[in-house]
């Protein structure tokens, strides 16, 4: 790990103002701690955000939800109000990583997370995200868990969130605060994808910080859920999943929200998926029909060729549990 | 060094138990190389922290910080290089062994403590981020010579081999059964899936936290 | 003599070091708190073959704390001297900083000694390393092979050729990596040119042997300590380099140097569970009677050490058949050299037999359980030996019956639960534990205490808890005044802790050595005229409890402390020892299993979870059943993780690692693992061990994943020939 100066702030002007000036900031600290001990990471400086005023869950006016950035991930997944409004929010953080973990990584952490890309984590390895320039090693490698969608030659890495994936499908806003004040980011234009500049990850400007993620309200009732799908039972990252929220009224299926995840660069939002479901009534052919559009562009590799059909099994499956059969 | 005082029972106060002042000779290593440095106290912003990079460079000594913590009841206050893990303060400069490195990524459990209250994994805690934090690690959790219900049913219930993982997953144990997290064996291996055994004692690391939490 | 009592022996008792364990104060390796220790870190090549040919070591040295970076520019040469009786396999052993080569991704380059570990950690990541780098070559499937190791009996082609049923089937089999939780560890000191290793390790006396051969000094120069062992699975059985790269700092800095390997460094510092590409063509008659069988075996070993196993074993033994022909070839690759992984060679072998049972027995139409049955051996055919004991009947029989076997259906693919297809499999599995020469020193004290020391270890399986049974009831001793030490290269010299051989062999010579000092005890008592038992004849006598007594007059007697006090005895003492197996062999000495599995395989995500599992041992005597218990379940788990999960993945462009840690190198974690359930039969085996054991670490990892991949087969009607099983073969 490179040496760096450490500072804690007490309140978003000491933050962006040490921000401004190049400083990292440090939450949950679980990818940036990680990424530091193999020197992917070098920051000269650590800004302890950890104690701002950013940990509170809060209903919106409308009905929606916003959840400060600095909120944990197993104080979210728990919140009364995550369970009830948004239980694809919480049983997509309950699926992600280990209860240790849960208690120390935030909400804006989790976001900001970097991908668990081999190549990317090992800086003897070609990574054009970590060195612009060098190549994708990842691309003719072992590559089981890279992405099929949103690829391009400079990258193939998966985003490894879970919650992120609930929060592309439920098309949430990313609050940011920088020097110019505050602003609000749509999630699917938060994260970017890697095109050919992968080393550019988050629509974020130079100093900013991720205050909450609010989201929006969703007629009521509305159905939601995550599933993961992956090798082991737990404490692994997903080989796909799908965060799905549905309104169902009068028999139709009136708004739906779909994403996955695992497969894409970036949680990928799968609106073709939606507008199949919308307007039409829950059945299990629906929920095929729907799903075989959820792999529509996909460039798989050499060793993820599976990932193709199982994300449409995965979606399928989570269509049915979320919106039942017939 | 006092173990017996359970951290929730006696809130230490300022300055008793304080231990800086007779160092281990591990903190003596690690202190006496931060002599001469450029030492930034934690809270504390530094006004020209990133004004010249090259003087943290061209110091003596990497960037440390003093930081006070309670750990199992014990104040300590102690300097440490800023890149100094929670693990590695503890085991390489309070001499509390009990906490293990088994991957030092997050990836298995073994070095779960409890930080104000909550297992984390404390080889992603950097020590210089836990101004004012309780810690609790393996040794903290007896109460003298009488061991944590946990610990004896880990005894009772044979949830362990070769012993190194043991230390976090009593850890983790006791946190998962502060959580609630013990309502069916189902729940306690999914809340429990943090902390890798390799020996492959699970079926009875969930017995004896099933039966710990069943006696509260 | 007159038969001890059984008092410890059978009893199912808790850990003797449990206490030491749960409150973390049992010291591993790294722990010791070496006075002035300093720390070193590695760096690793980042090529998979080639040459140095430039380090830059200026920036290392700058960082403050950094005191050295040794490399093969400025390291001592070392006598590096032959090793007779070490597991080092044939070949030119690694030698740490002692030329330009690079064998292979990972291998040491340099050390970075440093006052603290970030600053060492930090100086690693800073020494620049110029190569001059050829493409490596570490596919199994493309390179070239060695000559065979070839066995034959009967003629196999011509049997196959005439078989009436005959199954032609390829296997692949994953590199295992064992990844015990305690990363491998040295701290190094030097007096003068005396050396003391804190080192893990499954065989102190193996790395006090490695080590006394590479830096050239006398036997006695060198002593290694470890008590406490956090896992090893195989990867402690041999003297690794970095504990050399440790001696090495430590000598050069004149410093006590700590050196901890990363959880990568675990990738290609130690060893693993070599990758396997095996053929297994079986002929069988219309009811299922082998008639033969050939098997191609390729296994990888690494550029410089040729590495063997016993993988040949099973397919020789373990079913009647009269033709028989193998061939297993090493494929030398530029990787770091394989050791034995828990149930090494038969683990490997057995799935591919018990999963081609598997296919037989459904081919035929005919039950697993009763295929096996058919071709039950009489005596061991590779040997003509009769079997010491071999109760597989029995444990099918149990097995079936516990597990409920009768609910299996026949017809794959034939129960579900909602979106899970269930599956329920079963395999056999034989092991042939070893048996190994032994010492072991005991000491009774004036106060009836003993202390009983060999230089063995205790890696998980209860090393301390069973010795210290075995030597109570030999003493005639509680539990409570008994103490075992092990650990340390100064203590009487045992064979490696693997090879299910630490009961048998360690377990006789401290039966041996307490049996001597009961005797001396009971023969002073009977010459003693002020001794109750005076007169009385010593095979009449018994000790208990400290007490010793005639054993048809329980009041006549007296203790230990009363007859040393009386007799000014400090104390009393004896070496004791085993010196293997009978030779020539008059048995066939192996132990068995039965293991049986029921899985849900996900019908569309392909998704296997294990339900439940249910082990039936033939492991002999069982000395210590609370901790049998655990390491059979444990065996269970890792066969688990080999079935489903466990895969070392190499980028064969440049021999890296890519999943060389515990995110991505998947072990089973506790939600994979529902219910485990082992069942012992009772009895012994006295081929040539006191104590009638036959050792039960690795037989209880055996047949495990087969059970597994058969329960897949019987949940779905797919056969995945390819270990680990994972959703894209199930799709």
């Amino acid at each position: 790990m490179h040496p760096f100066t450490y500072i804690r702030v007490s309140d978003t002007r000491e933050a962006l103002n040490a921000g401004r000036r190049g400083g990292r900031y440090i939450a949950g600290g679980t990818t940036l701690v990680d990424l530091m001990r193999e020197t992917v990471e070098r920051p000269e400086a650590l800004v302890d955000i950890s104690g701002l005023p950013l940990d509170e869950v809060t209903v919106t006016e409308r009905g929606g939800l916003r959840i400060g950035a600095l909120v944990t991930m197993s104080e979210a997944a728990a919140h009364r109000k995550v369970r009830t409004l948004f239980p694809v929010i919480s049983e997509a953080l309950e699926l992600s990583a280990s209860a240790q973990l849960r208690n120390m990584a935030t909400i804006g952490g989790n976001i900001m997370q970097r991908t668990r890309c081999t190549y990317f984590r090992d800086v003897t390895a070609d990574c054009n995200r970590r060195e612009p320039g060098s190549g994708c090693a990842a691309l003719e490698g072992v590559n089981r868990t890279h992405a099929i969608l949103g690829t391009s030659d400079a990258c193939v890495a998966t985003h490894p969130s879970d919650v992120a994936v609930a929060f592309a499908a439920l098309e949430a806003q990313v609050r940011l605060l920088g020097p110019d004040g505050e602003r609000q980011v749509p999630f699917a234009d938060f994260l970017l994808r890697p095109g050919s500049t992968p080393n550019r990850e988050q629509a974020l400007r130079k100093g900013e910080l991720i205050t909450a993620v609010e989201i929006p309200a969703l007629p009521r009732p509305l159905k939601s859920g995550y599933l993961k799908v992956r090798d082991r039972q737990s404490y692994e990252f997903a080989l796909t999943s799908a965060a799905v929220a549905l309104h169902v009224r009068g028999g139709l299926i009136r708004e739906a929200r779909v994403a996955a995840g695992g497969v894409g660069t970036v949680p990928w939002k799968l609106p073709a998926v939606e507008r199949h479901l919308v307007g039409e009534r829950p059945s299990d052919s629906l929920w095929t029909a729907a799903a075989a559009k959820a792999a529509e562009g996909a460039r798989p590799l050499q060793h993820n060729r599976f990932k193709v059909e199982l994300l449409q099994r995965t979606v399928e499956r989570q269509l049915r549990i979320v919106g039942g059969t017939k | 060094m006092s173990t017996e005082l359970p951290e929730s029972a006696v809130p230490p106060t300022t300055d008793a138990g304080e231990s800086s002042s007779a160092p281990t000779r591990r903190t003596f290593i690690a202190t006496s190389t931060a002599v001469g440095g450029a030492v930034v106290a934690g809270g504390v912003i530094g006004g020209s922290f990133l004004a010249a990079p090259e003087e943290v460079a061209a110091a003596e000594a990497p960037p440390s910080s003093r930081v006070s913590l309670t750990v199992n009841g014990t104040r300590r206050t102690v300097t440490v290089d800023n890149r100094t893990s929670l693990l590695d303060l503890l085991r390489e400069h309070l001499g509390l062994v009990g906490s293990k490195k088994g991957c030092n990524a997050g990836a298995c459990g073994a070095c779960t403590v409890l930080v104000d209250g909550r297992r984390v994994n404390s080889c992603l805690t950097l020590a210089v981020r836990l101004e004012g934090a309780e810690v609790t690690t393996i040794e903290g959790l007896a109460d003298g010579d009488r061991l944590h219900p946990l610990q004896q049913a880990f005894i009772d219930e044979d949830a362990f081999q070769c012993g190194y993982c043991t230390p976090g997953q009593i850890v983790s144990g006791v946190g998962c059964i502060q959580e609630g997290h013990t309502g069916s064996p189902e729940e306690i291996r999914e809340w429990m899936s943090g902390n890798i055994c390799r020996c492959g004692c699970y079926v009875k690391i969930v017995r004896a936290v099933e039966q710990t939490a069943a006696r509260k | 003599m007159s038969p001890q009592p059984q008092a410890a022996v059978g009893a199912p008792l808790s850990r003797v070091d449990g206490r030491l364990k749960v409150t973390g104060k049992a010291q591993y390796a790294a722990e010791f708190d070496v006075d002035g220790a300093v720390h070193a870190v590695i760096v690793d090549a980042s090529i998979g073959r080639g040459r140095i040919t430039g380090i830059d070591t200026g920036a290392a040295e700058a960082q403050p704390g950094v005191l050295r970076v040794i490399h093969h520019g400025n390291a001592p040469k070392l006598p590096y001297r032959d090793n007779a009786g070490s597991n080092n396999p044939p070949g030119r052993r690694q030698r740490v900083f002692q030329d330009d080569r690079v064998l292979f991704h990972g291998q040491p380059v340099a050390v970075v000694v440093a006052t603290t570990l970030e600053a060492a950690q930090h100086g690693a990541s800073l020494v620049k390393v110029e190569y001059d780098a050829e493409r490596p070559s570490t596919d199994l499937h493309d390179a070239e092979r060695d000559k065979p190791t070839n066995y034959a009996r009967g003629d196999a082609e011509a049997g196959l050729r005439d078989a009436p049923v005959r199954l032609d089937l390829t296997y692949q089999l994953a590199r295992n990596h064992h990844n015990p939780m305690e990363p491998h560890a040295t701290i190094a000191r030097w007096d003068g040119d005396k050396l003391t290793v804190w080192d893990k390790t499954q065989w102190v006396m193996g790395t006090h042997d490695e080590l006394a051969a590479v830096f050239g000094l006398p036997a006695e120069s060198v002593r290694v300590i470890n008590p406490f062992v956090g896992g090893g699975f195989g990867s402690g059985l041999r003297c690794w380099p970095h504990s050399v790269v440790a001696a090495l700092a430590a000598r050069e800095t004149k410093r006590p140097v700590k050196l901890v390997l990363s959880r990568k460094q675990m990738y290609f510092g130690t060893g693993f569970r070599p990758s396997y590409e095996y053929r297994l063509r079986l002929g069988s008659d219309g009811r299922g009677r082998l008639t033969a069988a050939i098997h191609d075996i390729d296994a990888e070993t690494s550029s410089y050490e040729t590495f063997t196993e016993s993988v040949m074993g099973a397919g020789q033994m373990l079913y009647s058949m009269p033709n028989v022909s193998q061939a297993y070839r090493t494929v030398p690759l530029d990787v770091n050299t394989p050791i034995w992984m828990r149930g090494p060679g038969f683990a490997s072998a057995s799935f591919v037999i018990e999963s081609a049972m598997d296919e037989l027995a459904h081919k035929l139409g005919v039950d697993p359980i009763e295929l096996r049955r058919r071709n039950e051996p009489n005596e061991d055919e590779s040997s003509n030996l009769p079997f010491s004991t071999r109760r597989l009947r029995e444990c099918y029989t149990v097995g079936a019956r516990e597990f409920g076997w009768q609910r299996r259906s026949a017809r794959p693919r034939s129960r579900r639960e909602g979106d899970w297809l269930i599956g329920l499999g079963m395999a056999a599995g034989v092991y042939d534990p070893g048996r190994y020469p032994a010492q072991a020193r005991a000491r009774l004290d004036a106060d009836g205490t003993a202390v009983v020391e060999a230089a063995t270890s205790d890696m998980g399986p209860g090393t301390y808890t069973s010795q210290t049974q075995v030597a109570a009831d030999a003493l005639g001793l509680t539990m409570r005044t008994v103490t075992f030490r092990l650990g340390d290269s100064l203590y009487p010299r045992t064979s490696p802790h693997g090879g299910s051989a630490t009961m048998a062999s360690v377990g006789t010579a401290v039966h041996d050595a307490c049996n001597q000092v009961r005797q001396q005890a009971i023969e002073l008592a009977v010459e003693d005229r002020e001794s109750p038992l005076y007169g009385v004849k010593a095979d009449d006598v018994v000790v208990r409890g400290g007490r010793l007594h005639v054993q048809a007059n329980p009041a006549r007697g007296e203790t230990y402390r009363t007859l040393l006090a009386r007799n000014d005895r400090t104390h009393l003492e004896a070496g004791g020892s085993y010196t293997g197996p009978p030779s020539p062999e008059r048995h066939s000495y192996h132990a068995y299993n039965a293991t049986f599995a029921e899985v849900a395989v996900d019908a569309t995500l392909g998704l296997v979870r294990v339900r439940r599992m249910l082990g039936v041992y033939d492991a002999g005597r069982i000395i210590s059943p609370k901790l049998a218990d655990s390491q059979a379940i444990g065996g269970i788990v890792g066969g688990i993780g080999t079935a489903l999960l466990e895969h070392t993945a190499t980028d064969h462009r440049d021999g890296r690692i890519v999943n060389a840690n515990l995110a991505d190198y998947l072990v089973p974690v506790n939600a994979d693992v529902p219910e485990v359930r082992a069942i012992y039969l009772d009895g012994e085996d006295n081929d040539g061990n006191a104590l009638g054991v036959k050792g039960l670490g690795e037989v209880v990892q055996v047949g495990v994943a087969a059970a597994i991949g058969n329960a897949v087969f019987n949940a779905t009607g797919r056969r995945v020939r390819e270990l680990p099983i994972t959703a894209e073969a199930l799709l």
